[in-house]
């Protein structure tokens, strides 16, 4: 066999999360009505809300289990492995698949299932994780369920919803506390899920190339290695946003085996991570991204008319934002 | 491709074309027809003499495996979680979930069907007679020893041995992991089951020993026994592994790889009698081999990514199924 065929598109998948009551399954309903041409399947937790009628919807029981993987030990959903397998074997191709979880689901096991079956990884792309806040209700839950912190940590986009029942001035304070958890997170205001479909869909938040966000984002460069992502602590959440953003080049041996230690051993309580970074000697950027132990990464798009510079952030439980500092410096070449 | 004609040649004798993914393959008990199952609903047969293509059961949703008895009662089970039986496909089971596993005992007075956590236990006419308790997971496999004494079903958490028309655990093989093959030598004296962890793990079943087989380069889902138990093929990504249990058995040997597939490999089965192994992958290849030896004594390529295979019972035909609905019979000359 001399030629290889061109590779079929990635089905990309997109995993909807959010408290009970937040409205998740309203957005759910809101993109499948909505007028876009695109065929989704909907997988959807046994205890759905409000039942949906589409076109396939498979109920899926949730089923977390350990994966030992040669160095890497992660949880993934099993069913969902068996049931995107045999999705994927039929004539009907669609164009995106939604997962929606239980309002009580932890979104780490599904997110390392498109990374740790390399039959899904093959035909799947994770595209990102949406997550519907009840802006009344919100407070009173990060307080007291650590799922909604998890949720809101593991997200790309975050639909702040039932904003007509919060006042102005409670709804900045809130943001800027979700912030706080998720420092990269996409974050859109909604009444009753209002929300333009583009915003939810296709957006590519595992996507390596699309670092833009990372760069772009208004942090400004600190030469002292400042952290001005991280908002003021006002409150005490455990769930938290770490970011580094500093000029100069890094040693990619060093840098290579700080990233990989770090997950390792902290991989439990570092949700997320994602990166653009200026390694000594590489014309162009590095960019990686991790899930709690899986990391991976690879060459970026040209610095261009941009600077070189280097741009991390974690997302956490508990994390030692000191260590993590110290940690990285002595990266630097 | 280039063949050895080395004493085995092959040759397509009969095909049809069912214009969606064929999931499953099984041979009638006299090797002269061949049922596949359909990702459009469809149970459908092919007689291998003159082609002739039957319709003879329908499901709403895709149907997914298909088991013939010994006394020529066809069953098959699909994603409506409906099991038909016979010629006419009458509904003898019904309920939520997709069926993982179809199985007829040995003697085809009872068939064993795997649906989420448990398994139901029917005789030949359809009617229940046992349901095993819920288990704590997904049962995701079953196969019968050879006399048909116990029925071992795969789970999350290890193999089940299963007894009687009560379906009572009657040894639980513990292995953390997720168990997706299983397989009974027929001798009786081992089990082998393959692994979403990329491993194959071994018990001999009249001690305690188990041993665990890593580094495979994806889930194993493809076990076969040779019939006189010495060897076992196990397939997981491109390459066929195949363990030797002669003397001292596989520990601390190095098994013998059959590398010669060019996409993941779908189906491995060592013939009824004798020492042919037949491989099939998603290249469209149906490769013969007599293990020991490592290269391929015949082969015929399908236009079609291949994604089932089976023996007849005589051991002069195979029946492989194909994604875009090739259902064909090939014969060994």
């Amino acid at each position: 066999m001399t030629t290889l065929e061109p590779e079929l598109a990635k089905v990309p998948v997109t995993v909807l999360t959010g408290f009970l009551g937040s409205g998740k399954t309203t957005l759910l309903n809101r993109i499948l009505t909505e007028q876009h041409g695109l065929k989704i399947a909907v997988i959807e937790n046994e205890y759905g809300e409000i039942s949906i009628d589409h076109d396939l919807v498979v109920e899926t029981d949730e089923e977390v289990f350990e994966m030992n993987n040669g160095c890497i030990c992660c949880s993934v959903r099993g069913d969902l492995i068996r049931i995107l397998g045999q999705i994927l074997r039929r004539k009907q191709r669609f164009d995106h698949i939604l997962i929606e979880t239980t309002g009580l689901a932890d979104p780490g096991p599904v997110i390392q299932t498109f990374f740790m079956d390399q039959e899904l990884a093959g035909q799947l792309q994770l595209d990102g994780v949406v997550t519907v806040v009840d802006a009344k209700h919100v407070g009173l839950h990060l307080g007291e369920a650590p799922e909604v912190q998890e949720q809101i940590a593991f997200a790309d986009v975050i639909v702040l919803n039932k904003t007509d029942l919060v006042d102005e001035a409670d709804l900045d304070a809130l943001e800027g506390r979700i912030g706080g958890l998720n420092a990269v997170a996409t974050v859109h205001r909604a009444q009753n899920a209002e929300i333009p479909i583009a915003e939810v869909l296709g957006i590519g938040g595992y996507d390596l190339q699309r670092h833009d966000a990372l760069v772009d984002r208004p942090l400004v460069p600190a030469p002292t290695g400042e952290l001005p992502m991280a908002s003021p602590a006002r409150h005490d959440d455990a769930v938290g946003s770490v970011g580094i953003a500093t000029d100069g080049e890094l040693d990619a041996e060093r840098f290579h085996e700080w990233l990989s230690t770090l997950l390792q051993e902290q991989g439990e309580d570092i949700f997320r991570s994602k990166g653009i970074v200026n390694l000594q000697g590489e014309e162009d950027p590095w960019v990686f991204q991790g899930v709690h132990m899986l990391l991976s990464g690879e060459h970026g798009r040209p610095w261009g008319a941009a600077p070189p510079t280097n741009r991390l952030v974690f997302i956490g439980r508990n994390l030692d934002r000191a260590g993590l500092e110290a940690g990285f410096r002595t990266c630097l070449a | 491709m280039s063949v050895q004609p080395d004493e085995v040649t092959v040759r397509a004798v009969a095909s049809t074309d069912l214009d969606d993914w064929v999931g499953a393959v099984a041979w009638d008990p006299t090797g002269s027809v061949v049922a596949g199952a359909c990702a459009d609903g469809r149970v459908v047969t092919l007689a291998a003499a003159d082609g002739a293509v039957r319709e003879v059961g329908r499901h709403s949703e895709p149907a997914t495996h298909v088991a013939w008895s010994p006394d020529g009662v066809l069953a098959s089970t699909g994603q409506d979680g409906v099991v038909l039986l016979g010629d006419a496909g009458r509904v003898v089971l019904e309920g939520r979930g997709w069926p993982q596993a179809l199985a007829w005992r040995p003697d085809g007075r009872r068939l064993a069907v795997a649906r989420g956590r448990q398994v139901h236990l029917l005789d030949q006419d359809g009617a229940t007679v046992g349901t095993s308790k819920p288990f704590p997971a997904t049962v995701s496999s079953l196969a019968w020893s050879t006399r048909g004494g116990r029925l071992a079903a795969g789970t999350y958490g290890g193999v089940r041995m299963l007894q009687g028309d009560g379906l009572r655990t009657d040894r639980w093989l513990r292995w953390e992991g997720s168990v997706l093959a299983v397989a009974v030598s027929p001798d009786g004296r081992r089990l082998a089951h393959g692994n979403q962890d990329d491993s194959v793990l071994f018990w001999d079943l009249g001690g305690r020993n188990q041993l665990e087989m890593q580094g495979y380069e994806t889930k194993v889902q493809e076990l076969s026994w040779r019939a006189d138990g010495r060897l076992l093929a196990t397939g997981g990504g491109q390459a066929v592994t195949v363990w030797d249990f002669a003397g001292r058995g596989p520990a601390g040997s190095r098994p013998l790889e059959l590398d010669h597939h060019e996409q993941p490999v779908s189906w491995v089965g060592f013939a009824p009698t004798g020492d042919l192994l037949a491989t099939v992958a998603f290249d469209g290849r149906l490769v013969l081999w007599r293990p020991p030896h490592d290269r391929p004594v015949a082969g015929v390529e399908i236009e079609d990514a291949l994604t089932c295979g089976a023996w007849s019972p005589d051991g002069r035909r195979l029946a492989v199924g194909g994604t875009d609905g090739t259902l064909a019979v090939v014969e060994l000359a």
